[in-house]
């Protein structure tokens, strides 16, 4: 049966170069909008990662610091202070300094976060001690003198059993293993135990006093992280104590990042929308004397604007499979100082937009459509009543 | 003739250059946030009366991680081709007002030689001993006045301000100018591991003789300072945290943008010739040479790119002018020139294709209409 | 509610159309009555601006007229709604129109296929009529064939083809034979009449060549709007 969506297809596989052409341009904007989305969660993923992948309930920070963990530094006597909170599980310190470091892939700049003081021996942190850490993908926690670092710089040579010389100071890693998503501010981030850590800084400047950035708190089963927040922010002085979510937004320039990437995308995803929405009016006035043939016929405004619609959605749908293919290859080929990731989400999400951008798009030819007068059909070649007709009483046919 | 076809079918016009406008407002607003972005992120590097910039050996060029003794300066400034040197500190941090907290970057400077702000209008640069700071004028919008007082959050010396410079901004923050005593202090309360019992600066700067030879003193300056690494100001600016980056993945995006508006012009104009296929035959058999229906036809192309542009500038105007004073975003001439053309040059390649080939038509074709 | 067998299948009675208001108004039609019965075919002959498209526009539903009545197989077309009317087209009336006949991204028997579907013929049914009626109207072996890759004269079998796969009450033939040689244009009104008579439709041709008209059973004359039966013609 010769069904509005049989009609839209027919009439795209008869003009494939045209329908090439079609798919090529929506593809491409949809490409922008989901590149825009996934850099966008690139970046918010390597600034914040650490943060995301930390499994504390609660980070307490300086008052001081506005919430920036690199702006914070805290006395080390505030984590036996929050240690002794009710209904806190774990409290452990929480470095972060940046280094250059010397390894395989030559020389760049390091962000070493340390985490929790150091267990006993030489072995990796266990127990309550372990709550914390981000789960290693392959390989195990750290231990002093030890580091974890991030998946994607397995790839360039940093993988388990390398090691690390940081300068200044020339203190040295082994790496133990390695975790996803665990950089923060968009470097090469490695992660030790806070002992390790504070060797390290200290080793950089015997001058300088070494303290924590923050602490990182793990709530006991069944407390809730907004009584614990005050019972902290209450029992370490000079403290702000920020849900792990509200530390992850307050990292700096993550707001703006978040912004200003939303304003690209929602640009984006209007110029593709009125772009899919004047190609398809253009198709549709360049296919007028059809849609009159069909009206005069006795086809129904609803069934041809169904086919404008359904073609609409056959373009996009292979569009969005075309950029989602694109998206998925640039994904898989960038390197790990900017890796692009396009999560499921992501595609699903962008793929919602795509749908109801496509159906938006169709109003303006569908309209065009339901304007014509089937009248039309009767009119000598090049008559003028081809041209959009609005129902006139005067109208001739 | 057909120029006066678009204005006669408005309808069409408007569709295409609405259409065109979208993705121009796209590439012009990512022009005027990298713009404004890179501004705003490396401004005070940018308007440093600075040559050269030398960070210590192992600092990969980092401002935040290079640390040279004060005592360096005068082995530098001793060194052929070398005018002056002076020093640099940098310092992002967050100071409170009597109402409100801003985050700022603190920049310690000797006030004298190649990297100082320039002369404070109105008001003074602080003197030698001085807990004070000349401001950027920036912070003017935040309620600063001369004789305020800025409260570091972290600790360390309160600052009177006694100058507004205009000295742009450093990683997107307003900066304010200390001495590099003062500086040193700020930075011990903020990040005591960094605390110096000697007094430091992050960077060194030179200013060159008017013979001096670029590499060659970058060379010596180097080896006089253990292998340091010596770059000039433009490197110097890509050397701020992030700002590299941020040219590259704006860049990529912009061109991205312009890709699409040159794909979205060669599809419309292959439309619109397909549309015209035997109207355009006509022509052709009535005489018009290919050329001069090319030239009409790329100048349906040109003028909605141009309406288009022209409407995108204004939009971006009053979005900048919406946007909160932190948007990131400034949009100077020469970069906005630049992008209309570069949006033009886009339309029109994407046209060329399609409108050689609609030009070219066989006229026989109006014969088998018959 | 199909029309008995001695019931007219077209019945127009004082029917008037004008064009434009006041001193710019053109009567396409003017007080015209037409009866048409099953199986017969009327041409319609007359000069430019006569009124015949208009009576054509008038029986399809695609005109509503200002004054009178038209009965198209029992049903009355000037009391149909907007939307039923386009149904009343797809179930009733066959159409055959000068040029845009044929959908040019469909082959030739697609072509069918999309005017039974419209109809709301199933699809088995339709299959198989339209696989007959290619075959009937000498197109066996081009159902394949894109439009384009047809003669004029081929396109416009395809067309009656197409105008008749729904079993219409009425087919209306405007001009069909306009861009065809003489020849072929004889021979495809010839087929018009044919299949008409064969079938039981009414039919009503609109032409302004005489010779075509002689395949009629009545000539109709249009001038300024008003209807006058001339004489029969001879079957063709």
């Amino acid at each position: 049966m010769m069904g509005a969506v049989n009609l839209a297809i027919a009439q795209l596989r008869r003009a494939p170069g045209r329908t090439a052409l079609l798919v090529l341009v929506v593809a491409v904007l949809l490409f922008l909008v989901q590149y825009l989305a996934a850099v966008s969660s690139s970046l918010q993923e390597l600034n914040t990662g650490a943060l995301r992948q930390l499994r504390a309930d609660l980070i307490i920070y300086s008052a001081s610091s506005d919430g920036s963990l690199d702006a914070s530094r805290l006395p080390a006597s505030a984590v036996v202070m929050a240690a002794r909170v009710g209904g806190v599980a774990v409290a452990q310190p929480l470095g972060l300094a940046d280094f250059t470091a010397t390894g395989p892939g030559g020389r760049y700049e390091l962000g070493l976060i340390g985490l929790g003081e150091d267990p006993a021996g030489r072995g990796a942190p266990a127990g309550p001690a372990a709550a914390m850490w981000p789960r290693p993908a392959s390989g195990s926690l750290p231990g002093p003198a030890g580091a974890l670092t991030d998946t994607t710089e397995v790839a360039a040579g940093l993988g388990t059993g390398r090691r690390l010389t940081l300068r200044p100071g020339g203190i040295s890693l082994r790496v133990t293993g390695a975790a996803s998503g665990i950089r923060y501010d968009g470097l090469v981030t490695a992660w030790t135990t806070f002992g390790s850590w504070a060797r390290a800084v200290r080793a950089g400047n015997p001058a300088g006093a070494v303290l924590p950035n923050a602490v990182a708190v793990r709530a006991d089963p069944g407390v809730a992280a907004g009584v614990l927040a005050g019972r902290l922010a209450a029992a370490v002085p000079g403290s702000t104590v920020l849900t792990r979510s509200a530390a992850i937004a307050g990292v700096p320039g993550a707001g703006v990042l978040a912004a200003t990437f939303g304003l690209l995308i929602a640009v984006a995803f209007i110029a593709a929308v009125l772009v899919v929405s004047s190609v398809f009016l253009l198709v549709t006035v360049q296919r007028q004397r059809v849609w009159v043939l069909l009206r005069g016929l006795g086809a129904t405004a609803g069934r041809l604007g169904l086919a404008v619609m359904a073609q609409a959605v056959v373009v996009v749908a292979a569009a969005f499979a075309a950029a989602s293919a694109a998206l998925a290859a640039v994904a898989a080929t960038s390197g790990a100082a900017f890796p692009v990731h396009a999560p499921g989400g992501l595609i699903a999400a962008t793929a919602a937009a795509a749908l109801t951008g496509t159906l938006l798009s169709c109003i303006l030819p569908v309209r065009r459509i339901g304007r014509l007068d089937p009248a039309a059909a009767l009119a000598r070649p090049g008559a003028t009543a081809l041209l959009p007709a609005r129902r006139r009483a005067g109208d001739r046919p | 003739m057909m120029v006066i076809e678009l204005w006669r079918r408005p309808g069409r016009l408007a569709g295409v250059t609405v259409t065109m406008t979208a993705l121009a407002a796209l590439a012009v607003i990512l022009v005027s946030l990298s713009s404004g972005l890179w501004a705003g992120a490396t401004g005070a590097i940018g308007r440093s009366s600075a040559d050269e910039f030398a960070f210590s050996r192992d600092s990969l060029g980092s401002f935040a991680r290079s640390r040279f003794p004060l005592t360096e300066l005068a082995r530098v400034a001793r060194l052929p081709g070398v005018r002056a040197a002076g020093a640099l500190g940098t310092l992002t941090t967050a100071m409170s007002l009597p109402h409100q907290t801003v985050d700022v970057a603190v920049m310690g400077s000797q006030f004298s030689g190649p990297g100082a702000p320039p002369a404070a209008l109105p008001g003074r640069l602080p003197r030698a001993g001085e807990d004070a700071a000349a401001v950027d004028v920036a912070l003017r919008a935040d309620g600063v006045r001369l004789g305020s007082w800025l409260r570091p959050l972290a600790g360390g010396p309160r600052l009177r301000v006694t100058g507004f410079v205009a000295a742009g901004q450093f990683e997107l923050l307003p900066t304010v100018w200390t001495s590099l005593a003062t500086w040193q202090a700020l930075s011990a309360a903020a990040q005591p591991e960094s605390s110096s019992s000697v007094p430091v600066a992050q960077v060194l700067t030179v200013s060159l003789t008017a013979r001096a030879r670029q590499r060659q003193v970058q060379d010596e300056v180097s080896a006089a300072l253990g292998g340091a690494t010596v770059i000039g100001r433009d490197q110097a600016m890509l050397a701020v945290p992030g700002a590299a980056a941020m040219r590259t993945t704006i860049a990529e995006l912009i061109a991205a943008v312009l890709g699409v508006a040159a794909a979205v012009c060669a599809l419309f104009s292959a439309l619109q010739a397909a549309e015209r296929r035997a109207e355009l035959a006509r022509l052709r058999a009535l005489g018009a040479s290919a050329r001069r229906l090319g030239m009409t036809l790329l100048a349906q192309t040109g003028i909605p790119a141009i309406l288009a542009v022209g409407a995108a500038f204004l939009l971006t105007a009053a979005l900048l002018a919406a946007a909160p004073p932190q948007f990131p975003a400034a949009l100077p001439l020469p970069d906005a020139a630049g992008t209309g053309a570069l949006i033009l040059l886009a339309a029109g390649a994407g046209a060329i294709v399609p409108v050689v080939r609609a030009a070219s038509v066989d006229p026989m074709i109006t014969m088998e209409e018959q | 509610m199909t029309a008995e067998p001695n019931e007219a299948a077209v019945r127009l009675t004082g029917v008037s159309k004008t064009y434009g208001r006041g001193r710019t108004a053109v009567a396409a039609l003017r007080d015209a009555s037409l009866t048409v019965m099953p199986g017969e075919l009327v041409a319609v002959m007359g000069p430019s601006g006569s009124g015949k498209s208009t009576l054509l526009a008038v029986i399809g539903g695609l005109l509503t007229p200002d004054t009178g009545t038209v009965v198209v197989g029992g049903v009355e077309v000037t009391a149909l709604s907007r939307g039923s009317r386009a149904r009343y087209r797809a179930t009733r009336v066959g159409f055959v129109f000068q040029s845009l006949n044929l959908v040019p991204f469909l082959t030739a028997r697609e072509n069918l296929l999309l005017m039974a579907s419209l109809a709301g013929t199933t699809r088995t049914a339709a299959r198989r009529r339209a696989g007959n009626l290619l075959a009937e109207l000498g197109l066996e072996g081009r159902e394949r064939d894109f439009p384009g890759q047809l003669s004029g004269g081929e396109q416009q079998r395809v067309a009656i083809a197409r105008a008749l796969i729904h079993e219409p009450a009425v087919l209306l033939a405007d001009e069909p034979t306009a861009s065809l040689d003489t020849e072929r244009g004889y021979a495809v009104a010839v087929l018009l009449a044919r299949e008409v008579r064969r079938r039981r439709t009414a039919g009503v041709l609109v032409t302004h060549d005489p010779r075509m008209a002689s395949v009629a059973d009545r000539v109709v004359r249009a001038a300024d709007g008003s209807l006058t039966e001339t004489a029969d013609a001879k079957a063709g």
